[in-house]
């Protein structure tokens, strides 16, 4: 009895991490929890502990070695390990840009989430297919997902509901509905400074950068896009870094600092992409804007 | 730059990409593959319908980089940068005899910079 009282303790202690995001000690606590269930649990146990530890792993970019498993569990169609293992899947896939798969795994994992009247999980099923569509240029439909998400999360500050507000108000941004759009980032990225470690804090702020250069607002993006390229770099995430020195070379160059647009493209050239010597001279001639996709 | 201008530049880029697929002897099949998207993908891309994270932009200027300065020559020159909108801007402000004197300075340096090529001795 004592050690079935461990088990779930360790398990909620698990998904209070990971619902914070803190995925380092979650992946420390879900590991436990695995070793636990693999020696005295049951097979439903085992899974639910093994879900768990993979959402970890995905986060932090070491998901590929449980695809395999994840697959064999969501074959057993136990209805929750299902659709942890159908999300685990789709996140995986979106992370690493495998857009279609993930939306076939995320179209999965809402079945099951509808079949058990879980809203929580229909919220971050509707936000993931929000994303691969988002990712695929799709923003009305992507829109519609993400206003669905918003409308099932609780009205109560999350990490959760905080990235589904950043998500649908940069759709809003690129439907050039401006106004709203600021408002849902905003709303965004203070529920974000209250509930989540700080990289959470850059998408809502690339975003903003990108609706302020939108807008003309040159100032407020270089604040933003400074904020949000100092927490990408804090957290090495690559691709945030990547984006923020775009967006701050391309505010430069609209304001017309031109030797500060070019130090910003040089070092996106020089760090992420060695081999384009001409793509700081086509950035600083060519506006991208309308091409780039901040969330593919 | 005006938005009409900017969605002008989106769609010379789509035309650009369709221009050198072809010049290449690519189909979208082809070309989607070698970028790693879909034909689909690459087909709105070329309508100027598809937004790119910046890897996939840059991978497909990459697949072109034969003579890349020349492929975007005529979508830069339909670039008016913020520096050549300030300068315009900033001669405008100026008095009418000050607008000809720097005008006569364009012309004494586009003089002196066609006498530079013409005479490199």
């Amino acid at each position: 009895m004592e050690e079935r009282f461990d088990f779930e303790d360790l398990r909620e202690q698990g998904s209070r991490a990971l619902k914070a995001g803190l995925f380092t000690e979650a992946l420390e606590i879900c590991t436990r929890c695995v070793a636990w269930a693999e020696q005295h649990g049951t097979t439903e146990q085992e899974d639910l502990a093994f879900c768990n530890r993979a959402t970890a792993s995905i986060e932090l970019g070491q998901g590929e070695r449980e695809l395999g498993r994840l697959r064999e569990i969501l074959m057993r169609r136990g209805a929750v390990s299902s659709f942890l293992a159908a999300y685990n899947i789709a996140r995986y896939y979106e992370l690493n840009k495998s857009y279609r798969k993930a939306l076939f795994y995320t179209r999965i994992a809402r079945e099951h989430a509808e079949s058990l009247g879980r809203r929580d999980w229909l919220a971050s099923s509707c936000n993931l297919m929000g994303n691969t569509l988002l990712a695929e240029s799709l923003v009305e439909e992507a829109t519609a997902q993400y206003e669905q998400a918003l409308e099932l999360t609780l009205n109560e500050p999350s990490l959760a509901r905080g990235m589904v507000l950043d998500n649908l108000g940069y759709c809003h941004v690129l439907q050039g509905n401006h106004q709203k759009g600021h408002a849902l980032l905003v709303e965004s990225l203070r529920m974000l400074h209250r509930v989540a470690p700080a990289v959470y804090q850059t998408p809502p702020r690339l975003d903003l950068c990108f609706l302020y250069i939108e807008t003309g607002r040159y100032a407020h993006a270089i604040h933003q896009g400074t904020r949000a390229l100092e927490l990408a770099e804090q957290a090495n995430e690559p691709d945030f870094v990547k984006n923020a020195l775009y967006l701050l070379g391309e505010t430069e160059n609209l304001r017309g600092n031109v030797s500060g647009a070019r130090l910003y493209f040089d070092r996106l050239q020089r760090e992420f992409f060695p081999d384009a010597s001409y793509l700081p001279g086509f950035l600083m001639a060519v506006d991208v804007r309308k091409l780039v996709n901040l969330h593919a | 730059m005006s938005t009409a201008g900017k969605v002008r530049q989106i769609q010379l880029v789509g035309q650009k990409i369709r221009q050198l697929r072809k010049e290449n002897k690519l189909t979208q099949v082809e070309l989607s593959q070698r970028l790693g998207i879909q034909q689909s993908d690459l087909s709105r891309m070329e309508q100027g319908e598809y937004r790119v994270s910046l890897d996939t932009l840059f991978r497909i200027l990459a697949e072109f980089k034969v003579g890349i300065g020349e492929f975007f020559e005529d979508v830069a020159k339909e670039s008016i940068t913020p520096r050549d909108a300030q300068l315009v801007q900033k001669f405008k402000d100026l008095p009418e005899n000050a607008q000809r004197e720097v005008e006569d300075f364009i012309a004494f340096k586009h003089s002196q910079g066609s006498r530079d090529h013409s005479d490199p001795g």
